[in-house]
């Protein structure tokens, strides 16, 4: 899964969102990191909606415009978890090993 | 309506007209509540998503989601692109009986050829184009036996130094006139493209025609013919060109232009590498244009499949 698809289906864990909350939502929850354009955000909701992770909430006009808003279906909030596993786990790998590497070069180091 | 929704109203013309029916006022509200608010003109990052979003929507490329669909797409594209590129190119010396008809034309020789081959190869591109890939396989099959017989019956090869041992093995000297001619690569290559999709399930042809007008005016641009001047000193500059073009659209928009391209590059390239040795072992290698041109089509093919490999895994990703 690609880091902005990721943000989109972490934003949308809480409550459900209309897009502007979405990019920014994910904006936030990524320290910054992922700015999504209004395109990409619509081209990947497409996509999620295809896959059935996530699903229009509600349809509502404000200001004379439509506004949809979004939420994580059930599958869309497993895949989210099973990510998330995944990158805690191949997180792990690197922390555990350069523990160990940290602790070795401690014990071979001279008194 | 403010002149930045204006704006952005007229960038998401990118998008299909359906599409914007159902989408345009939700993407604009996303738009003015993402924009600053004094701003007045639409910022390049957002104009550009705009674009290439909308135009991958047009492509449909967007909605081929799984491995398997992307592949069996891509693998129509690359049959259609070579079967045009094959009618194109097999249909010169008809185009140059055409020309010389035209009034003030005349030429000292006359272009040969089978119009047994194009006339096939057309009917495998209509076939294929409406997907019936088993009709279009067995016109490909024809378009390449015609080929064998008329090369054959003529006793067509090219008289070249190096192999002038291989004269008494008739059977040699065709195969490997054969293997200089474009059309027979370009009838290998179709007929492997369609053998996967003999068996995949094929989504209903609604309008296959709009993309082949666009690929077909490409090609014929490349090939060397009466209408472009039979300019033939500018038709590797325009095939690094094309193979170029297609990279970038492929990266950008739709990897199966880059996908296909590199099958019509690899058509048109194979046949050079077959001629080109005997040049070099009579000339010896040289840093002539020609074969500067020659590497820089090598180096975009290899463009060309890099490009495809890292879209595809991008595509198929979520």
């Amino acid at each position: 899964m690609r880091e902005p698809t990721y943000f989109i289906l972490a934003a949308l864990q809480e409550e459900p969102l209309h897009g502007y909350a979405i990019v920014k939502r994910a904006h936030e929850l990524s320290d910054g990191r992922v700015r999504l354009t209004t395109g990409t955000l619509y081209a990947a909701l497409d996509r999620l909606s295809n896959e059935e992770l996530v699903q229009v909430a509600e349809e509502a006009v404000v200001n004379g415009r439509a506004r949809r808003t979004y939420e994580l279906t059930e599958r869309g909030l497993s895949a989210l978890h099973e990510e998330a596993a995944r990158m805690v786990a191949a997180a792990r790998v690197v922390r555990v090993r350069s523990a160990r590497s940290t602790a070795a070069t401690v014990q071979t180091a001279p008194a | 309506m403010t002149g930045l929704e204006r704006r952005y109203r007229w960038l998401l013309r990118a998008y299909p007209r359906a599409y914007r029916q159902y989408r345009a006022d939700e993407m604009l509200e996303t738009l003015m509540g993402v924009g600053e608010t004094d701003r007045r003109h639409p910022s390049l990052r957002e104009s550009l998503a705009l674009v290439v979003e909308g135009l991958r929507v047009r492509s449909g490329v967007d909605r081929l989601g799984s491995r398997g669909t992307l592949r069996n797409s891509a693998l129509r594209l690359t049959a259609l692109s070579l079967l045009v590129c094959g009618v194109t190119l097999t249909a010169l010396p008809l185009i140059w009986r055409l020309w010389l008809l035209l009034p003030g034309n005349s030429a000292g020789f006359l272009y040969g050829g089978s119009l047994v081959t194009p006339a096939l190869l057309l009917l495998a591109l209509a076939a294929a184009a409406w997907a019936h890939y088993r009709l279009a396989l067995a016109m490909t099959i024809g378009a390449f036996g015609a080929e064998i017989w008329h090369s054959a019956a003529n006793d067509l090869w090219h008289s070249v130094e190096p192999w002038a041992g291989l004269d008494a093995v008739l059977g040699l000297r065709t195969g490997l006139y054969l293997a200089m001619q474009p059309s027979t690569w370009v009838c290998l290559l179709a007929a492997l493209a369609m053998v996967p999709l003999l068996r995949a399930r094929q989504p209903r042809v609604m309008r296959p025609w709009a993309w082949l007008v666009g690929t077909a005016m490409t090609i014929a641009v490349m090939t060397p013919n009466p209408l472009n001047g039979w300019a033939e000193r500018f038709t590797l500059p325009v095939i690094v060109a094309a193979g170029l073009a297609a990279a970038l659209v492929g990266a950008a928009l739709d990897v199966r232009v880059s996908i296909a391209a590199s099958a019509v590059l690899l058509a048109l390239i194979l046949p050079m590498l077959a001629y080109e040795p005997a040049n070099w072992t009579l000339y010896g290698w040289e840093w002539a244009p020609r074969n500067l041109l020659l590497g820089a089509v090598i180096g975009i093919f290899a463009i060309n499949v890099t490009v495809s490999r890292a879209a595809a895994r991008r595509q198929v990703a979520l």
